[in-house]
């Protein structure tokens, strides 16, 4: 710890006579905002073993005393792992419950792999001349759920195998203003192979992110992600997900608490499927254990 | 060379995921017709709830309603919760209703027939007789 704390001081001093061409780190401090990701990618070598939990609705019809606030339920889970293969290249595994569905209840794809690839290919500098740092990200998710055969209605009637998988892509462009304020705009575009009826296969977005530090240890977290979709408005019974978080830097390990109406974990489930809402009292508790291993 | 053979197998990745992506659509959804049928709650639902939702530690004493009578299940059919609960979010594990945790010797889910009854029932103001 000591150790660390004095190369940190080596390097903040250095930071001082050395301006130029020095590459900006921790523009967010994990590789995840609350709902997207962050322009982060893992050290090489690094896996990062991540548990992420959204519990039912706070407040609302399904919340309040009778679930404890939303403590009862599981409104979507995530395990799985993250690896740097470069300090540049972070690929991932992840299962996931799946949670998404359309206003009328018809639900989204369940039980999930998710495969991840991030591709930091750009990194701010001190000096400005690199602006801006930027990731691409590319996440595909394939349901395992049985196929229900009887029911045309549903999209697990799966008539073919490509409509278990949705995919999801994006570029991350992000900027770090201080060291108290970070901005990060996400043009993204998510496919899904099967829709329901009268539904798009594929939606453009633009997400938001950023952080602020509130103070030595605390930061404020936030994102939000909008569907490009002429369907995807309140009238039709879709919101816009939005999360807040705080975010607490306890010495070598970053502990995030958030509150998000978004019922999904995965890009490729609460874009097309967020219809929960602020409003109504059907925003969630969330959390997310993250753990790193050298290999 | 390193970083060329991992953008090969990522490339190819990407053009695997462009190869098995359709752009397809569920067909309208199959309404149940309920034109021939005289759905009422003494007629045909009954039987239903008393086999799935009225029994002891469910809507009978513990969960909200006693749903021995048309009378106890009114406050829910008026407010909306029993269409959301047993049509709209009935794949939810525990909030569409009957719940997965259903006891052994009791429906944890109703079938395309009764479901379609109960559909015609709440869309014709659930009829009592």
């Amino acid at each position: 710890m000591a150790k660390y704390f004095f190369s940190l001081l080596i390097s903040i001093f250095c930071c001082g006579l050395v301006t130029a061409q020095e590459k900006i780190y921790q523009t967010f401090k994990d590789t995840r905002v609350i709902n997207s990701h962050s322009v982060e990618t893992l050290p090489k070598r690094k896996l990062d073993f991540r548990v992420s939990h959204r519990f039912g609705d706070l407040a609302g019809d399904n919340g309040g005393y009778k679930t404890f606030f939303g403590l009862e339920n599981a409104s979507d889970i995530l395990i799985g792992v993250d690896y740097g293969v470069t300090n540049h290249l972070t690929v991932g595994l992840h299962r996931t419950k799946g949670a998404g569905s359309m206003p009328d209840g018809n639900s989204g794809l369940r039980q999930l792999l998710n495969g991840l690839v991030k591709l930091r290919f750009l990194q701010q500098t001190s000096d400005n001349k690199v602006p801006v740092s930027m990731t691409l990200v590319g996440i595909a998710s394939l349901s395992t759920a049985e196929k229900i055969e009887d029911n045309p209605d549903i999209i697990r009637s799966f008539p073919k195998f490509a409509h278990r998988m949705a995919t999801h892509a994006e570029l991350l462009l992000a900027r770090k203003f201080s060291d108290a304020f970070s901005l990060q705009l996400m043009p993204g575009f998510t496919q899904r192979n099967l829709v329901p009826f009268e539904d798009e296969n594929g939606i453009f977005s633009l997400g938001l992110a950023t952080r602020v530090q509130l103070t030595k240890v605390m930061a404020l977290i936030a994102d939000v992600t909008f569907p490009f979709s002429e369907r995807r408005v309140s009238a039709n019974g879709f919101y816009t997900p939005l999360g807040f978080g705080l975010e607490f830097d306890t010495g070598g390990h970053v502990f995030q608490i958030n509150l998000t109406n978004a019922t999904g974990l995965m890009e490729t489930d609460y874009i097309p499927y967020t219809t929960t809402n602020w409003g109504d009292g059907e925003f969630r508790l969330g959390f997310t254990i993250s753990r790193l291993f050298n290999l | 060379m390193r970083l060329v053979g991992m953008l090969r197998i990522l490339s190819l990745a990407v053009l695997l995921l462009i190869a098995a992506c359709t752009n397809d659509s569920l067909g309208e959804p199959q309404m149940g017709d309920c034109d021939n049928l005289d759905v009422t709650y003494v007629s045909l639902i009954k039987p239903i709830i008393d086999e799935s939702c009225a029994y002891s530690t469910c809507h009978l004493d513990t969960a909200p309603g006693n749903y021995t009578s048309y009378g106890g299940i009114l406050p829910s059919l008026q407010n909306g919760e029993f269409r959301n609960r047993v049509l709209n979010i009935k794949d939810d594990p525990t909030l569409g209703m009957p719940p997965d945790f259903s006891p052994a010797d009791r429906p944890s889910s109703l079938t395309e027939e009764q479901l379609n009854l109960i559909r015609c029932w709440l869309d014709n103001n659930f009829p009592e007789e």
